[in-house]
């Protein structure tokens, strides 16, 4: 081994030293090099992660550049028989080179794989099994596999030479065309394909194929001459020779034989048509000849998918680029069943799945396919041709599927050019539809749609209307499934022509009242037009959210059947329920604006709102939540009494604040939150009785209840139907069954009035918490005795739940069987309302209790016990998070218990197991997408990275002190996550609006600045220093405090003697214990 | 590494003798790196047209033509002298394919241009990737990889340069220094700075490290 010369910088050596053993396959380890070196120890350590990582860089690069396959630094020259005379393409997946097969004397086409493509048996044998099946393709539109083989760790398949070109290479021809350009003049893109793909273009907008054969001129001129490719100057006769035996129908080559001189010039002196077509005239360039071009291409290409159907075969990757289209203008498909075989999960091959994925089924996407995928493939193909732009960039799809919503629909090819052929729109728009129920079921179907269209017969496939189109977008929303989405749209037509009605039939009363005619009889028919627009929206509104059941009364505990009452319908969660809501709101202006403006339509109205606001909570909207919310009370306060004094009204709008103050304080809005909450309890408390209807005691129990909740663990939303137990109408309801007002002295008490403010967790102080949290008990065990009222059962659990907080240390044995209660409570809801998304959400928040509260580390058992519980909570999470993508308090909960998890992990002293949780924590967070990142998952995020970086650098210094083996990759995370929690902060900071936020940010940079020094990196240790001085009053910079620097937000409990990080109280832990 | 062993000079030894054969051998022996190196500058625009073995043939003829310069002055290593042959051919391949394009194909291809800014999102994606198991995380992670490019534009073209040569064409410390015409001990301490600095870049770019896994930790 040469030694370090006085000319290199030592660490340079070894870092040289380090890389060729990485390249000769040696995996050398960078402790082993500090280690070995302590005097460099601490650069070895910085630096050779990165070293590795550029090495790792280079590999991949070079297996796959520019998203191209390649072989590395081999060339290739002979594989067995078969010599190798040029490359004539490369896709993603290997490179096709044009061979001679010596022992038979014939010209095939070779696809060698690159190594790196089949790495395993496993990978291999389906390959084998995949090229097997396509070898017994044999269809005049299918390219024939020849046979397989290996050869020096290449794989390659050999198949039928076709002289052609894909249309990957047409289509950008015929972009120039359309533009007017003309041919590009340069070599086609593949100078080594000598392909005239100009030609085939133009041939193609012609409609006239047979002039393809010209192309032929330019075979063999290429790259290897040395010219340009199209500047072939042969002059001779060639006849065509390899004609495919059937040309099927759609394309008659009646003269084989050109007189060839100088490819297109000549191609358009000889044939006049040609000459006139492509003059500048852009739009008689794509005339009805080239929609046939792209008919007949359709007609072929569905031909071959419905052989291989019927075999049993999917291709499952059409695209352009495996469709060649040859001399003759007969289309081959390539690769069937092959670019599946070889597509492998461990390799990355981003540029692959990227270019594919454009191509790519919905249903693809969550990896089911079926012939109706291939329909679709091709059907988006055929767009691409009829359009020259693809359907979908590839964000729009990246959007789409990662939304899980599929329902990404293409611009109308008419739209983008108005002399496409209505019926080829349709064909098309119907084999590309985003439900496979609704394509062609069969490539036949296609096919003869497409051979309709060519001979001028009304097609089958017929375009969809408004009515379908409903229906479709209910489809393809799971939580829509249960309903028909014909009856919505139905019942909105419904609506909309009531309403029409009404304000006609309105506006002819009010002639008729001029005129002094039939008055009477006028106003009966506006009256009854109007109720029924009412119902009708309230039908709407009703089936797309629903309240969970009809009305307490119903669960009133009379017999046992009646408590199963089967009205868990599920509300529909999604932007678009929301916004044709939203949008139905105006309706129900428009029919309170037309004079009927009394009580009853005010709170119709107010209900609404209501609910619009339950949807956009949901979904996290809390803005517009908010602002629906508001709506809802604005009307309430324009009733008679301002709907104070009627039990059920009262309740309906106190159910409203409560709504109102959870969307608040999911906004942080604590105080303003805490107002709604006393607004709700103030609006309660003179009017509730032990008689009271259920509703009023039960919003009651709301607002104790929220008052009391922390907003640490997750919180479980209260949803959309908890608040207004009080039939379908919301507070519409006058049928007196709530009694007469209370009496002040029978109301129940709630304590006081208002407290001054707290900090901005809104924490009542420790009695109060108590106090209120058994007064909702109290109200809920009576509640639930009486009416079996899920909500009621939800909200009991949710108290006992709660409890444990309120409860002295000592009372460990009432806090476990508090949530035992709890527990066994929402285990019997989940049973009994399987569907319920909300029952299974409360129940993973119950399971996770214990997580949020260690102030000391707990038991082994206990460690046990909190640790399975937490898991059970985990995968219930993920179920939900799967099945209802768009709501953010699941993603927030799958943070906040993972997280939790490794908090708990980190105080009970296992680094590696909090380690893994906190990985898996910010994991997930990075893999949500923008709609399930809210304010909450974001601060839970920057938490989680918080909490992770003080765990890395208490566990550091402890093992440093404790002279144990540390890790610099430990300080890289930890450093690594402080940045992420900088970089989200420091806007909100810098933005003033809160000083807290400032102390924040100057606490993490204090924290980054003890990683840099801990990591040696001085001069990033002073910026870091420097910056925590702009963010922190001088006081709190003492470095010598270094206790506190450790200590995780939240867990000094002491009232705020320092600021506080602008975040909930998240879960605590103790991470300097061992220190 | 090959450069540095004494059968080199054996085949400098026998090309000045007149023996043909030693420059083929002496090319195939640096065909490796020479690929590495136009397979990582080659222009995107070329993707398809042209590849590393096509330039590489022809830098070869060209090697042909000039090696008795070389040999009249054989003051740098053989190596150093054949690359800068094959980057030569480059330039001459790169403006012959895109000509009005590029007016100054020389400037843009040069040696010095930022190794980085070629690499293209799919490769830098191939890394990042690890483990990626559906389209839908490589579309997630894609931005990634964009906000990798726009980190490492931010770098020194030299110090990217100088991790270039050193990662990508494999060139030994003091094959850079002479590349790059500054002493040995300078490319060394240079380098150890670029990766000082490649490494606070890379560390911006979310997940970077994370991704790497710890295989070589």
């Amino acid at each position: 081994m040469p030694e370090p010369t006085v000319d290199r910088d030592p660490v340079e050596f070894l870092a040289a030293e380090f890389v060729d053993r990485l390249r000769d396959g040696e995996r050398p380890t960078v402790e082993e090099y500090a280690t070995a070196h302590p005097q460099w120890a601490e650069q070895i350590r910085d630096l050779f992660p990165t070293i590795a990582a550029m090495e790792n860089l280079k590999l991949d690069k070079e297996v796959s550049s520019g998203g191209r396959a390649s072989l590395g630094p081999t060339k290739i020259e002979r594989l067995g028989d078969l010599r190798i005379i040029r490359e004539i393409g490369r896709g993603g997946m290997g490179i096709v080179y044009e061979a001679e097969q010596e022992s038979l004397g014939r010209r095939v086409a070779v696809k060698v794989l690159p190594k790196q493509s089949l790495l395993d048996d496993k990978h291999l044998r389906r390959f084998r099994r995949e090229a097997k099946t396509a070898a017994k393709l044999h269809h005049t539109n299918i390219v024939p596999i020849l046979g397989v083989g290996e050869q020096d760790g290449f794989h390659y398949y050999v198949m039928q030479f076709i002289r052609g070109a894909g249309l990957d290479e047409i289509i950008p021809q015929l972009k120039h065309l359309a533009a007017g350009d003309g041919i590009e003049a340069t070599p086609a893109p593949r100078a080594k394909r000598a392909y005239n793909v100009g030609s085939v273009a133009r041939t193609l907008v012609l409609g006239e194929l047979r002039s393809l054969a010209k192309a032929d001129n330019t075979w063999g001129a290429g790259y290897e001459s040395g010219n340009e490719p199209s500047s072939g100057t042969d002059s001779n006769r060639t006849a065509l020779t390899t004609i495919a035996p059937d040309q099927g129908d759609s394309i008659l080559i009646d003269d084989l034989s050109f007189e060839l001189t100088d490819g297109v010039e000549t191609s358009e002196a000889a044939n006049p048509d040609v000459a006139r077509e492509s003059t500048p005239a852009a739009t008689a360039r794509f005339g009805m000849a080239y929609w046939q071009s792209i008919a007949r291409i359709g007609v072929q290409v569905a031909n071959a998918l419905n052989y291989a159907h019927r075999q049993g075969t999917l291709h499952r990757d059409i695209k352009p680029a495996n469709l060649l289209i040859d001399e003759g203008g007969t289309i081959w498909v390539a690769d069937f069943g092959l670019a599946k075989a070889m597509e492998h999960d461990d390799v990355s091959r981003t540029g692959d799945i990227v270019g594919t994925l454009r191509y790519m089924a919905p249903e693809q996407f969550l990896g089911a396919a079926d012939a109706r995928s291939d329909i679709y493939s091709l059907g988006l193909t055929l767009y691409e041709l009829l359009t020259l732009k693809p359907a979908f960039d590839e964000t729009q799809r990246k959007r789409s599927f990662l939304h899980d919503s599929g329902s990404l629909e293409p611009e109308r090819p008419r739209r983008i050019n108005a002399s496409i052929p209505r019926d080829l729109e349709t064909i098309i728009l119907k084999a590309i539809a985003t439900e496979p129920d609704a394509r062609y079921q069969t490539s036949a179907e296609l096919s003869e749609d497409l051979q309709r269209f060519l001979e001028d017969r009304p097609i089958q496939a017929r375009r969809a209307n408004v009515a379908e189109r409903l229906l479709r977008w209910s489809r393809r929303n799971p939580a829509v499934a249960t309903l028909s989405g014909l009856a919505i749209s139905l019942l909105l037509l419904v609506a909309i022509v009531f309403i029409t009605a009404y304000v006609r039939t309105k506006h002819a009363k009010d002639l008729a009242e001029k005129a002094e005619t039939s008055e009477r009889e006028q106003r009966v028919k506006a009256e009854a037009t109007s109720e029924l627009a009412w119902d009708a929206l309230d039908k709407i509104f009703d089936r797309l959210a629903p309240h969970r059941y009809v009305s307490p009364e119903d669960f009133a505990v009379v017999t046992e059947e009646s408590a199963d009452f089967n009205v868990n319908t599920q509300p529909v969660l999604s932007n678009e329920a929301a916004a044709l809501l939203d949008e139905m709101l105006v309706f129900y202006r428009k029919l309170a604006k037309q004079g009927d403006d009394t009580d009853e339509f005010r709170q119709r109205i107010a209900e609404a709102n209501r609910r619009v606001g339950d949807i956009r909570q949901r979904l996290g909207q809390y803005g517009q939540a908010q602002q629906a919310y508001r709506q809802a009370i604005a009307m309430y306060s324009q009733l008679e009494d301002g709907g104070k004094t009627d039990p059920k009204q009262a309740a309906a709008l106190a159910g409203i604040y409560n709504q109102l103050g959870e969307v608040l304080r999911s906004s942080f809005k604590f105080d303003q939150a805490r107002d709604a909450f006393e607004n709700a309890r103030a609006i309660l408390e003179p009017v509730a009785t032990k008689s009271s209807p259920p509703e009023v005691r039960y919003e009651l129990a709301r607002s104790f209840y929220l008052r009391v909740h922390r907003f640490d663990g997750p919180v479980p939303s209260q949803g959309p139907g908890f608040g207004s137990p009080n039939g379908k109408r919301g507070g519409s309801r006058r049928d007196g069954k709530g009694g007469p007002p209370p009496s002040p002295g029978e109301g129940v008490r709630s304590g006081e009035g208002a407290r001054p403010r707290s900090n901005f967790r809104h924490v009542d102080d420790f009695g109060r918490e108590s106090e209120n949290i058994e007064r909702a008990i109290a109200l809920l065990e009576e509640l639930t005795a009486e009416y079996k009222v899920p909500d009621y059962q939800q909200l009991l659990a949710l108290c006992y739940a709660e409890r444990p907080r309120t409860l002295r240390f000592e009372d460990r044995d009432k806090s476990d069987q508090s949530i035992t209660k709890a527990i066994s409570l929402l285990e019997d809801l989940v049973a009994r309302y399987p569907e319920n998304p909300d029952y299974r959400f409360t129940l993973s928040t119950v399971y996770t209790t214990g997580l949020y509260r260690f102030w000391q580390p707990p038991s082994e058992d206990e460690l046990a016990n909190i640790e399975s519980r937490a898991l059970t909570a985990a995968k219930l999470l993920d179920e939900l998070h799967r099945d209802h993508p768009g709501v953010p308090d699941y993603v927030q909960s799958q943070l906040g218990v993972r997280g939790g998890l490794a908090m708990l992990f980190s105080c009970a002293g296992r680094f590696e197991d909090a380690q893994l949780h906190f990985q898996d924590a910010i994991r997930l967070y990075d893999s949500l997408n923008a709609s399930e990142t809210s304010i909450s998952t974001s601060i839970r995020a920057i938490f989680t990275r918080n909490s992770y970086a003080d765990m890395l650098l208490g566990h550091f210094r402890k093992v440093k002190e404790a002279g144990g083996e540390i890790h610099p990759e430990w300080l890289l995370q930890a450093r690594e996550q402080l940045q992420a929690c900088i970089d989200k902060t420091k806007p909100l900071a810098d933005a003033g609006v809160d000083p807290r936020h400032q102390g924040y940010v100057g606490y993490l940079y204090k924290r980054l600045a003890a990683a840099n020094a801990e990591l040696g990196d001085e001069e990033a240790a002073a910026a870091a220093t420097e910056n925590m001085k702009k963010y922190l009053p001088q006081e709190k910079w003492g470095d010598s405090e270094r206790r506190e620097e450790w200590r995780p937000p939240g867990s000094d409990r002491g009232p705020g003697n320092r600021p506080r990080p602008p975040q909930p109280e998240p879960p605590s832990g103790d991470v300097e214990r061992g220190s | 590494m090959s450069t540095s062993d004494g059968l080199n000079e054996q085949l400098v030894d026998r090309l000045k003798q007149g023996d043909e054969h030693a420059l083929a051998e002496l090319f195939s022996r640096h065909r490796d790196r020479l690929w590495r190196m136009v397979n990582f500058r080659l222009d995107r625009r070329l993707g398809g047209r042209v590849d590393a073995d096509d330039i590489l043939q022809e830098a070869y003829l060209d090697a042909a033509q000039r090696v008795h310069h070389y040999l009249e002055d054989p003051s740098k290593s053989f190596f150093v002298w054949l690359r800068l042959v094959v980057s030569q051919t480059m330039i001459d391949v790169h403006r012959r394919h895109l000509g009005a394009q590029m007016r100054n194909a020389n400037r843009e291809v040069s040696m010095n241009r930022p190794a980085y800014t070629q690499a293209t999102s799919v490769c830098l994606a191939a890394q990042l990737l690890g483990a990626m198991t559906s389209p839908s995380q490589a579309a997630v992670k894609a931005e990634m990889i964009q906000q990798l490019e726009e980190a490492l534009e931010t770098m020194d073209p030299i110090d990217q340069e100088v991790l270039a040569l050193r990662h990508f064409e494999e060139l030994t410390n003091s094959e850079v220094a002479e590349s790059l015409g500054i002493q040995q001990k300078a490319a060394s301490i240079r380098y150890v700075r670029a990766v000082a600095r490649l490494k606070d870049v890379l560390k911006r770019v979310p997940g970077f490290f994370d991704s790497q896994g710890p295989s070589h930790a």
